[in-house]
C-alpha cells in the first residue's frame, strides 16, 4: 500500500506519526488566527506523514525539494478558485515555503494539495477573516 | 512616521492590530508544534501590521504582491544560515500565504531582516523533533 493510500484523511495523518492532535493544536481556536494556525499544524503533520518521516535537508544541494504553487483567484474574479496550480516547482537551498511544508515527490505533493485543499486553504487564505483585519 | 518606524517590535505589531499577544497564542506551549503555531501566529500579526490591514487582492491582476524568499542553507554547510534571500513579486499565484504577503519590497525586506527569528521557528524544521521523535534525522 503506497503512502497515498494510507493518508485518506487528517487524522490518518496523526495516527501514522503517533501523534496526538489535541496536543498540537489550539483545542478550542477562538478566532481566524488559532484556525489558520492549527491549519499550519495540519498541514505540518500531513507533509511529515506523506514523506513517510522524512525530514528535507536544505544542505544537500542534490536533494530536490518539491513546494506547492497556488492559484488564488477566486471564482468570482474568474478564476479556478483557490487550488494547486502548475507553477508547483522544485527548489533546493533557498525556500518562500517552510521546510516543514516541502515534498520530495511531485506526485506526492499534488496529491496533497488536491486532497486536503481545505487544510491549505485555511491558512492560505484569508477566509472566515475576523480578528486580523476587522481590529485595528 | 512610516509604517516601517512604526513597527520595530512584535509587541509594536500587535497593538497596532489591537490584539494582546498572550491571549492569541498558545502562551505555554508544550511542544516544538506549539512554538510552530505561536510564531506562526507572530507573523500573520506582524504582516497584518505592517500592511496596515490590507489584504491582497488576487483578483486584481495589476496589484504587486511580494512574498520573502528565505536561505535555508546553514553555516556548516558553506551557506549563509536562515536569512533573508530575496523578495519576488507575483501575480494571481502564491507559494505563500496571503496572510503573509506584502504590497512594498522595502516593507516585506523590513519584516525579513528585522523579525528573521519571527519566522525562524515556522520556516526551519524544529531543533528538538517532535513530542514522539518521530522524524528521521
Amino acid at each position: 500500500m503506497s503512502i497515498t493510500d494510507k493518508i485518506q484523511t487528517v487524522t490518518d495523518a496523526y495516527t501514522y506519526l503517533g501523534v496526538d492532535r489535541s496536543e498540537m493544536t489550539f483545542p478550542e481556536p477562538k478566532n481566524d488566527i488559532q484556525r489558520a494556525a492549527n491549519a499550519f499544524v495540519d498541514a505540518t503533520i500531513l507533509t511529515a506523514a506523506l514523506n513517510e518521516r522524512r525530514e528535507p535537508d536544505f544542505d544537500d544541494l542534490n536533494e530536490s525539494k518539491c513546494i506547492i504553487g497556488w492559484d488564488m483567484r477566486s471564482e468570482a474574479s474568474g478564476g479556478p478558485g483557490f487550488s494547486y496550480d502548475v507553477s508547483t516547482t522544485f527548489v533546493r537551498s533557498v525556500s518562500p515555503v517552510a521546510a516543514c511544508l516541502v515534498f520530495f515527490k511531485l506526485e506526492v505533493a499534488i496529491y496533497a494539495a488536491s486532497k486536503f485543499t481545505e487544510v491549505y486553504k485555511t491558512f492560505m487564505t484569508f477566509q472566515a477573516s475576523i480578528a486580523l483585519h476587522t481590529i485595528g | 512616521m512610516s509604517i516601517i518606524d512604526k513597527i520595530q517590535t512584535i509587541t509594536d505589531a500587535y497593538t497596532a492590530r489591537g490584539l494582546k499577544r498572550e491571549e492569541t497564542i498558545i502562551v505555554e506551549p508544550k511542544n516544538e508544534f506549539q512554538e510552530i503555531a505561536n510564531s506562526f501566529i507572530d507573523a500573520l500579526v506582524l504582516t497584518a501590521a505592517l500592511n496596515e490591514g490590507r489584504e491582497p487582492n488576487y483578483a486584481d491582476p495589476k496589484e504587486e504582491r511580494v512574498s520573502i524568499w528565505w536561505y535555508l542553507r546553514s553555516v556548516a554547510a558553506g551557506g549563509p544560515g536562515f536569512s533573508y534571500h530575496d523578495c519576488v513579486y507575483a501575480t494571481s499565484y502564491s507559494f505563500v500565504s496571503a496572510r503573509l504577503v506584502f504590497f512594498d519590497w522595502k516593507v516585506a525586506k523590513h519584516a525579513a531582516t528585522k523579525f528573521s527569528e519571527v519566522y525562524k521557528p515556522f520556516m526551519t524544521f524544529p531543533d528538538k523533533p517532535t513530542v514522539n521523535n518521530f522524524l528521521i534525522k
